[in-house]
Formats: C-alpha cells, structure tokens, sequence
C-alpha cells in the first residue's frame, strides 16, 4: 500500500513550473542500495481539446524532459517517492488552479496502482484533492440490440466522470483517474 | 492548508524561479500522441461536454 504523506517527501534537486512544462527531479534511494534519479513531468494533455487537463508522470529522467515510465525499480519509500509527486502538482495545482491532472489507467497496472493510492490516502489527498474517475461507456441503440459504434464497427466509447467513488474496489478500476485543487 | 504544507509549496515555487546552471528544457519533447481518454473525446463537443461534467462534479462537491 502507497501512503502519501505530503509532509514527508524527499528534496528537489531543481523544479520548473509553468503552464507549458512543469519539471522537477530528486533522489530515491534504492532496496539494493543505490539512489536513483527520478523526474516528475506535468504537461498538457495531448489533446488539445482538453486545454486545462494535464497528464502527471513519473520515472526516471530520459534526454532534458522525458521520463522512462516502464522500468521497474524498488524504491526503499514508493509512498515518500508518490508523495513528492503529489507534493509537485499539488503546488503545479495553486499556480494553476482552473487545471485538473490525470492519470491515464488503460494500463491495469497502472489503474490498480492509482486507484489503490486514491483509496488508501483518502483522507490525506481529500485535504487538498477533489479526486475523479472516469469509466467509458457505450450507447445501447432504440432497437435494445447493437450498440452505438464508430464507422469500423468498433464500439463508441464516451467519457463518464464522476467523483470517485470510494466504495468500489480495485476490482472495479475506472479507466481514467483524475485529482484537482479543492475548493 | 496547514502552514507546513503550504511552506513547502512555497519551498518549491522559489526553486522553481531560480536560474537553472546547465539545465535547459525544451517543452513538450515526449508528448504523446494520444492516451485513454483522447481516445473517447473525438469531437469539440465531447470535450465540451466532458469538461462541462468535470466542473458539475467540482461544483457538487463544493
């Protein structure tokens, strides 16, 4: 379980904030000893539809603004690592308030880990977070038997968000985890 | 927002305006094309309607 303790997070070596690129990077020390450098990135959606969402994350750094997101480390704190995030957007969140992060959970995984966080650090994210799932759903056509589809004949998917809804388990992940600054 | 929390919000402001020696970061480098959600909004009007749902939530819970 990931506890988030925004009081307890690790030093930033250097920090970048504005709407465009948000950067900040620091040190993870390592169950096999060593630390590992690790770079927090908050940028813009990808799609320009959605001007005010950005997407959060983290790894370890790759070139000046990139981060590998898909090796796997141990850190000897995952919470103090997951709490220097939260720590960085939720300040990203004061410079910027009328933004919302997202966490894209198409990936289980990721959704597990998200979700469970949401879940596990309910009141220590609520102090400062409105948090936000997204499910996906499609349209059941007038003739009660096919479904709204796109011209391949996939399903039409849509976006439905709601306020997180603490009840449901890691067994009902939602496809899109979103926080933004409370009111 | 406790005072040592918001102290480290400011903490990290002030970093963030410092002049960084030897770093310099181009913006956007990796973005990705696409994720799980650009993939249900396909219109103007599905983002609309998306972000007009996101601020019903917001109010409601205020």
């Amino acid at each position: 379980m990931i506890t988030v303790n925004i009081e307890r997070t690790y030093d930033l070596l250097w920090g970048e904030i504005s709407d465009k690129l948000s950067i900040t990077e620091f040190k993870s020390p390592q169950v096999v000893g060593d630390t590992v450098l690790m770079r927090v990135v908050i940028e813009p959606h990808p799609d320009p539809l959605l001007p005010n969402v950005y997407n959060l994350a983290i790894g370890p750094p790759i070139g000046d603004s990139a981060i590998d997101d898909n090796v796997r480390l141990r850190h000897v704190d995952s919470g103090r690592v997951f709490s220097t995030a939260i720590l960085f957007a939720l300040t990203f969140l004061t410079e910027f308030p009328e933004t919302i992060i997202g966490l894209d959970g198409t990936d289980d995984l990721r959704a597990t880990l998200y979700h469970s966080m949401f879940i596990a650090n309910r009141e220590s994210m609520g102090e400062y977070f409105e948090t936000i799932g997204v499910d996906w759903y499609v349209k059941l056509l007038r003739n009660q038997i096919d479904i709204e589809r796109n011209n391949d004949g996939t399903p039409f998917f849509k976006p439905r968000p709601e306020a997180f809804d603490y009840s449901r388990t890691r067994h009902d992940l939602y496809r899109y985890y979103m926080f933004e600054l409370k009111n | 927002m406790n005072s040592h929390v918001q102290g480290k919000i400011d903490d990290i402001k002030k970093l963030a305006a410092r002049p960084k020696a030897g770093h310099v970061v181009s913006s956007g480098t990796k973005r990705q094309s696409t994720d799980g959600l650009s993939m249900a909004i396909r219109t103007q009007k599905d983002a609309d309607t998306f972000m007009t749902e996101l601020k019903a939530i917001r109010k409601k819970a205020s």
